[in-house]
C-alpha cells in the first residue's frame, strides 16, 4: 500500500507492504540507517523515532498504520552541520563508546528536554529508561545529556 | 502475511470490520503485543484493524458510576491524569510500572486487557478497584465485571465480533485505601514477576496477584487476620508455575513478602 509520512519535516509519499516495520521502512527503504536495530523486540530502544510528539520504539510500529502521521529520525534533530546541543554533551562526557545505542538516547533526550524548561535527575533518569547501553554504564550518558541539557538553558530541580 | 490492512478511524466502522471479519481479524491498538507476537510467529494475522485513529475511544471522563477510561487511552496519558492519580491510585502505580517510555507511549489500557496475560500490570488494579469492561458488537453491548473476564491466558469471554470499547472504575481509591507492588528482575523493561494489588474498604481487605496463576486472581480477608490465616489464604489463591523468570516457590514466596509488607505498612 501507498503510505505519506511527514519526515523530519517534509512529506514523502511512498509504497510499501503490509507487514512492514517502520524501522525497515527508515533503514531499508529510506536509507536513514541513524536509527539502529537491536533487539527487534521493543526492548532496548534502539529504535526510538518520535512518532506524532511521542517516543516510540520503531520495531513495534507497522509502518502501514502510520500513514498520515508525522515522524523525527535522529537525522532531523541532528544539524547538517555540527552538533545537537545533547550530542556534543555526550561526547565530551565521553557518553558514546560503541555509539550503537546512542542515536536512540538522543531521541529520548531530545523529546524530554523540548517538552519542559526544567527536570530533576529522577525524571530525566526515567525518561532514558527505554533505552539500554552494553558499554558505557549509563552514568556518563546521564552527566551527557545534563551537559546538553545546560547548553539549550534548561535548569535542573532538587529531586 | 497480512493480506489486508485495515486503517479505522471511526468505531462504527470498527465495529462493522469487526462482525464482517471475526477470528480472521486482529486489531491493533498499541501493537506492543502483537507486533511480537506476529515478529515470533506466534500468530499470522490475515487481516488487521488497525485503531490508532480512533479518538472517540481515547480519554479519561468522569461519569456517574465511576471514571470511564477508553480502550485506546495509552499507559502514558494515565500516569499523567490527575483524576486517575486521585481516585484509581492502584492504577496509576500499575501504569507506572509498564516497561518504558516508549512502551507507555506505545501500549493502550484496551491491548492490556484484551492481551490477557496473567502479568499485565493494569488488571490487579482493576481487580481490587471492582472494574466492569464495557464490550461492543454491532448487535449489542455488555458490561462484565472484570473478575469475570479473564479464562487463561489469552484467553477471555469476549466473542469473535466484540471488542473492548472502555473500562468503568469505581471512584474513591487513593494513596491511603489502596495500591500495587510489583516485583521485577529490574526496574525498567521488566515484565512482572508477580505483583499484588490491594484495596481496602471497611475492614475488609481484597488483594488481586498477578503473575501467580493462570489469570489475575482474588482473594478476600478480614483486615485482622491472623497471619497463619493470611498465608492459607494467599497461598490458596495462586498457584505459581515455574519457567524462565522464576520458579514456583520463589513467587510464592515473593508474594507473600509482599503482601506482608503491604500488611506492615497497613497497620
Ligand atoms: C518491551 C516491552 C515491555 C513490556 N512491559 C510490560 C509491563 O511491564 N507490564 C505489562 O503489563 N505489559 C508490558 N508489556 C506488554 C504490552 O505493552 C501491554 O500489554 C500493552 O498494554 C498492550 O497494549 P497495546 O495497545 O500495545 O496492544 P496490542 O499489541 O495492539 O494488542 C494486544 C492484543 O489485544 C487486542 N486488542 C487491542 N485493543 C483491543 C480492543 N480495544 N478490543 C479488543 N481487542 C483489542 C489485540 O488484537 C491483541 O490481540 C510490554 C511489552 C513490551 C514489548
Ligand atoms: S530494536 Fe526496537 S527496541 Fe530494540
Ligand atoms: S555505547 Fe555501546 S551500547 Fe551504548
Amino acid at each position: 500500500m501507498k503510505i505519506r509520512l511527514k519526515l523530519n519535516g517534509s512529506w514523502r509519499e511512498f509504497e510499501i507492504s503490509n507487514d512492514d516495520t517502520l524501522l525497515h521502512v527508515l533503514r531499508d527503504e529510506l536509507r536513514l540507517t541513524g536509527t539502529k536495530r537491536g533487539c527487534g523486540n521493543g526492548e532496548c530502544g534502539a529504535c526510538t523515532v518520535i512518532l506524532d510528539g511521542e517516543t516510540v520504539t520503531s520495531c513495534l510500529v507497522l509502518a502501514a498504520s502510520v500513514d498520515g502521521s508525522s515522524i523525527t529520525t535522529i537525522e532531523g534533530i541532528s544539524p547538517q552541520r555540527g552538533l545537537h546541543p545533547i550530542q556534543e554533551g555526550l561526547v565530551a562526557n565521553g557518553g558514546v563508546q560503541c555509539g550503537f545505542c546512542t542515536p536512540g538516547f538522543v531521541v529520548s533526550a531530545y523529546d524530554f528536554l523540548s517538552k519542559r524548561e526544567s527536570f530533576t535527575m529522577d525524571e530525566l533518569k526515567r525518561a532514558l529508561s527505554g533505552n539500554l547501553c552494553r558499554c558505557t554504564g549509563y552514568k556518563k550518558i546521564v552527566e551527557g545529556v545534563v551537559a546538553g541539557a545546560e547548553i539549550m538553558g534548561k535548569e535542573i530541580e532538587n529531586d | 502475511m497480512i493480506k489486508r490492512f485495515l486503517n479505522i478511524s471511526d468505531l462504527e466502522s470498527l465495529l462493522k470490520a469487526k462482525s464482517e471479519y471475526g477470528s480472521k481479524c486482529k486489531i491493533l491498538a498499541g501493537g506492543t503485543d502483537l507486533v511480537v507476537r506476529m515478529k515470533t510467529d506466534m500468530i499470522d494475522p490475515d487481516t488487521i484493524l488497525s485503531i490508532r485513529n480512533i479518538d472517540e475511544m481515547k480519554g479519561i471522563i468522569k461519569g456517574k458510576d465511576g471514571t470511564v477510561i477508553g480502550a485506546l487511552t495509552s499507559h502514558t496519558s494515565i500516569e499523567e491524569n490527575a483524576l486517575i492519580r486521585k481516585q484509581h491510585y492502584p492504577l496509576y502505580q500499575g501504569v507506572y510500572e509498564i516497561g518504558s517510555p516508549q512502551i507507555r507511549n506505545m501500549g493502550t489500557l484496551g491491548g492490556n486487557i484484551a492481551n490477557a496475560s496473567p502479568s499485565g500490570d493494569t488488571i490487579a488494579p482493576l481487580m481490587v478497584m471492582g472494574a466492569k469492561i464495557k464490550l461492543m458488537s454491532r448487535s449489542k453491548e455488555r458490561l462484565v465485571p472484570v473478575d469475570e473476564f479473564f479464562k487463561g491466558p489469552g484467553k477471555t469471554v469476549m466473542a469473535d465480533d466484540e471488542i473492548v470499547h472502555s473500562v468503568i472504575v469505581p471512584a474513591g481509591f487513593n494513596k491511603k485505601n489502596s495500591g500495587f507492588i510489583k516485583a521485577g528482575l529490574r526496574k525498567a523493561l521488566s515484565i512482572a514477576v508477580v505483583s499484588v494489588g490491594w484495596s481496602l474498604k471497611d475492614d475488609k481487605l481484597t488483594l488481586a496477584f498477578g503473575g501467580a496463576a493462570p489469570i489475575v486472581t482474588v482473594a478476600e480477608i478480614r483486615k485482622d487476620c491472623s497471619a497463619a490465616e493470611l498465608k492459607k489464604k494467599v497461598l490458596n489463591a495462586i498457584s505459581p508455575i515455574s519457567d524462565l523468570r522464576a520458579s514456583k516457590g520463589y513467587r510464592e514466596q515473593v508474594i507473600l513478602n509482599l503482601v506482608n509488607s503491604m500488611m506492615e505498612a497497613l497497620n
